[in-house]
């Protein structure tokens, strides 16, 4: 599902995100039995998830989804293990057409087409009500408002940012709070818009309805990161019982990025740093003035100091990419 | 102490039927330290009391004035099937096919006059001394049968809704008896009470009841005043009890008009029995004392772009798409394609005309009336039931399979018929019966899941050997029709815009592949 995007394994801020994404699911595996869990994902033609969710976390039931059949066949003769199963389909189709059953899940809806956010809103929905107490669901959007309409010349921002909103109502009306205003369509509040949409979304599909239906989605973790588009991505865990909070807090207490939040994201925002500086700086981690460490240790600034601190929080997850001879 | 007296009186009544805020008690006591009274200079005897009885046109306005006449009379109809529960008792209503077999109801209507006859066994006469003409119906009287009349305001509502006079004559168990309701009733303020008049027993040929209303009110005069009015208003009527006792009707009833039998319009859902054919969703579940059934699938096959195009125009009405909402045999709501039914929320798209072949129905039964989801006018959803709440995310479920199944196919229409069209329209009680010679059949076996019952149709799906993307464009008219003679050589034949776009496209792709052969040649 990511075709038009050829280097996705190489963008840096996405690979981080999902390095987080593992290590929150290492700590969930202290309370549950994440290697007997399915992953469900887009595999696309890389794998990159599906090779880390069987490589670090030992799920062996993984299926990928791919609606396009050109893809699809790519796919299938780059499939790096056995254990994954391909299925040429559209996600809405692959929900709407699945069984309940007792075994439990993570599904990342990783989606990719702006356009197409009324669908893939519907997908989570739809898929909330067929997940069991324990299934994880991560989901993740393009955030940039421009995808919902471009600035023309001379228009004001407050113009756009109006034009923008009633883009967004067409597709996705009924998952948006009433409280929203049109600043909330700016390039740093969009994602955060789309997280409050998606809480309501959330909320509003699975009700608590004892003694009937008691499961609700427990929000985890959420990210920010730009490697060109700018893409929100959440992680929650279906829960039936207001007192399972508890264990998952407690079992993911040393666990940085998890605040339980709907709407307050981790921004990933890494700098490109080489490996000569890369090596200096580790040589002060972990540190809690390292910000100041840094500055007196180099003797020219790095662009952006918010990049330093993204690149503080998550410098255990910079990937390393290097030429090999194969 | 009169005014005590029918104060607490009221009290008593207010308080069975309307509300139960306060102990008898304790209102008796409020009543008594208020209502002293004493002497003004003048001499006139004052009482501290403010009156706060109604009047009886206030009551008469409040009971009628959210009710549509055909309403009211479906209420009146209710009475009648609660007749044959009372009568026949609770056994083979859920599975005799024929359980309201040999009753009927007949309603005439003229320019001056209403009335509505049964066979369905008579009123008791103790529920008409003490209930059935009562202003609601005390919390005790609930009758631990299959019924749907559980507040017991219809018949008065119905008989104050047409006229100001009424004459209900019963007979229960060979015990006939009549009860007035005068038009000078309403004048009087203090008495509440109708007289009864016994009767000869076993007068009647059958245990039933006759309601016959006079002194029409001017509204309702107004309506029925000539025979093209009345016929028109009478059509409508009969269309509304087709949409609300189709099933009752199929299970034996029969209703007349003026003489006239209204016929069952049944639902019926598009079926096949090949394995990977279309076929309904079926759920099934047991919420404590209520029974739930659902099924939805099409009715008729998805419609194709021009048809969708067409909209309103279309031969096809959106009127018969939707779900039908069933409690006790009584259908509470009717095709509605709105967020009550689960349209438009969690995943569900809003209902469109590219969904008009999609029709549920969802059956509730229960013998504890009050565990049902129906409003009190029993014409609605009660939102607040939890057991709808959780049944219409499994009617949620089975709807997005159809939209889904609609949105996969669209612009595919003529392959996607090689699946409908083989499909047989079959009764929804065929389909939910426990039949298990129709479920090896068709396949419809369900699985266990959750304590519910439940069957995922396997949809037939496009080929995926290709990419697809769908081409729309409008040309000039009198062009279209060139094409369309130059393909079809005549003029005569209707052929869809989209068919002559196709061959062009056809064509044009034959010569530029003949094209393309030849350079490599």
């Amino acid at each position: 599902m990511n075709e038009q995007q050829p280097f996705y394994h190489l963008r840096p801020n996405k690979f981080i995100d999902r390095n987080i994404f593992v290590q929150n699911l290492t700590y969930i595996k202290k309370l549950l039995p994440i290697e007997n869990y399915s992953y469900i994902g887009f595999g696309s033609f890389l794998f990159d998830d599906f090779k880390i969710m069987h490589t670090q976390l030992d799920i062996t039931k993984l299926v990928s989804l791919e609606c396009d059949p050109e893809v699809y066949k790519r796919a299938n003769f780059n499939k790096p293990y056995n254990c994954i199963a391909l299925e040429n389909t559209t996600s809405t189709d692959y929900i709407t057409n699945l069984s309940e059953c007792d075994e439990n899940m993570i599904f990342w809806l990783d989606y990719t087409d702006p356009r197409e956010i009324g669908r893939q809103f519907a997908d989570f929905c739809s898929m909330l009500l067929k997940m069991n107490v324990y299934d994880i669901i991560r989901v993740t959007f393009n955030a940039n408002p421009s995808t919902l309409g471009e600035k023309v010349d001379q228009e004001g921002a407050q113009n756009i940012h109006q034009k923008r909103l009633e883009k967004l109502k067409e597709r996705i009306d009924r998952y948006i709070p009433s409280n929203t205003v049109p600043d909330d369509v700016t390039f740093a509040r969009y994602p955060l818009l789309l997280l409050r949409c998606l809480k309501k979304a959330a909320m509003s599909t699975l009700v608590e309805n004892p003694p009937y239906q008691n499961r609700f989605l427990f929000p985890i973790f959420s990210t920010v990161y730009k490697d060109g588009q700018q893409m929100v991505t959440f992680t929650g865990i279906v829960l039936d019982n207001h007192e399972k909070e508890r264990d998952i807090r407690s079992c993911m207490e040393k666990c940085e990025q998890a605040n339980f939040e709907w709407d307050r994201p981790c921004m990933i925002q890494i700098p490109p740093l080489t490996q000569k500086e890369i090596l200096n700086i580790n040589n002060l981690l972990p540190s809690e003035n390292a910000k100041q460490q840094i500055m007196d240790q180099f003797s020219f600034s790095f662009v952006g100091y918010d990049m330093i601190d993204s690149y503080l929080s998550f410098y255990k997850y910079y990937p390393n990419f290097s030429h090999v001879n194969l | 102490m009169c005014h005590i007296n029918l104060a607490v009186e009221y009290y008593i009544y207010i308080r069975k039927s309307v509300c139960n805020i306060l102990s008898k008690e304790k209102f008796r006591s409020i009543i008594v330290s208020t209502a002293i009274t004493y002497l003004t200079k003048d001499g006139v005897i004052m009482a501290n009391v403010a009156q706060g009885m109604p009047t009886k046109e206030f009551f008469i306005d409040m009971l009628t004035r959210d009710i549509e006449l055909n309403d009211a009379i479906l209420d009146l109809l209710d009475n009648c099937l609660d007749g044959v529960v009372r009568t026949k008792g609770i056994e083979g209503k859920r599975t005799n096919r024929e359980y309201y077999n040999g009753y009927f109801a007949e309603i005439m209507i003229s320019k001056d006059y209403f009335s509505i006859k049964d066979n369905c066994g008579g009123i008791p006469r103790e529920v008409a001394e003490n209930n059935a003409f009562r202003h609601g119906r005390t919390s005790t009287t609930g009758t631990g049968l299959p019924t749907v009349g559980i507040y017991g305001i219809g018949m008065k509502r119905a008989i104050f809704k047409i006229g100001k006079a009424a004459l209900v004559t019963t007979q229960n168990d060979g015990l006939a008896y009549q009860v007035r309701i005068e038009k000078e009733w309403a004048a009087n303020p203090e008495n509440w009470d109708f007289p009864i008049d016994d009767l000869t027993n076993n007068m009647m040929e059958y245990n039933g009841t006759i309601v016959s209303v006079t002194e029409l009110n001017a509204g309702i005069a107004n309506q029925w005043n000539t025979e093209d009015k009345r016929e028109h208003f009478i059509d409508l009527l009969a269309a509304a009890i087709k949409a609300s006792y189709s099933l009752i009707i199929q299970k034996g009833f029969t209703i007349r008009i003026n003489g006239k039998e209204v016929e069952a319009l049944p639902v019926q859902l598009l079926i096949s029995s090949d394995a990977h054919g279309l076929k309904p969703f079926i759920y099934q579940k047991e919420y404590g004392s209520v029974l739930v059934k659902l099924t939805v699938g099409f009715y008729a096959p998805p419609p194709s772009d021009d048809e969708i195009d067409e909209g309103t125009e279309s031969k096809r009405s959106s009127a018969d798409a939707g779900w039908t909402i069933v409690c006790n045999d009584r259908v509470v709501l009717y095709n509605d394609k709105s967020h009550l039914t689960g349209w438009g929320e969690a995943g569900v798209p809003h209902y469109h005309t590219q969904f008009i072949g999609i029709k549920g129905i969802v059956v509730f039964e229960s013998n504890n009336p009050e565990d049902l989801p129906m409003t009190t006018t029993k014409r609605g959803i009660d939102l607040s039931s939890s057991i709808y709440a959780d049944v219409k995310n499994k009617m949620r479920e089975g709807l997005k399979m159809f939209t889904n199944y609609t949105n996969i196919w669209k612009g595919r229409t003529r392959e996607e018929r090689s699946h409908s069209s083989v499909a047989v329209s079959v009764p929804f009680t065929k389909i939910l019966e426990n039949d298990q010679e129709f479920q090896h059949q068709y396949g419809t076996a369900t699985k266990t899941h959750l304590g519910g019952q439940v069957f995922k149709p396997d949809l037939p799906k496009p080929p995926k050997d290709r990419k697809y993307v769908p081409i729309r464009f409008s040309k000039p008219w009198d062009d279209v029709a060139i094409l369309s003679n130059h393909f079809y050589h005549d003029t005569s034949i209707e052929i869809v815009p989209s068919e002559i776009g196709e061959k062009c496209f056809d064509s044009m792709l034959d010569i530029a592949r003949n094209a393309g052969s030849e350079m490599h040649e």
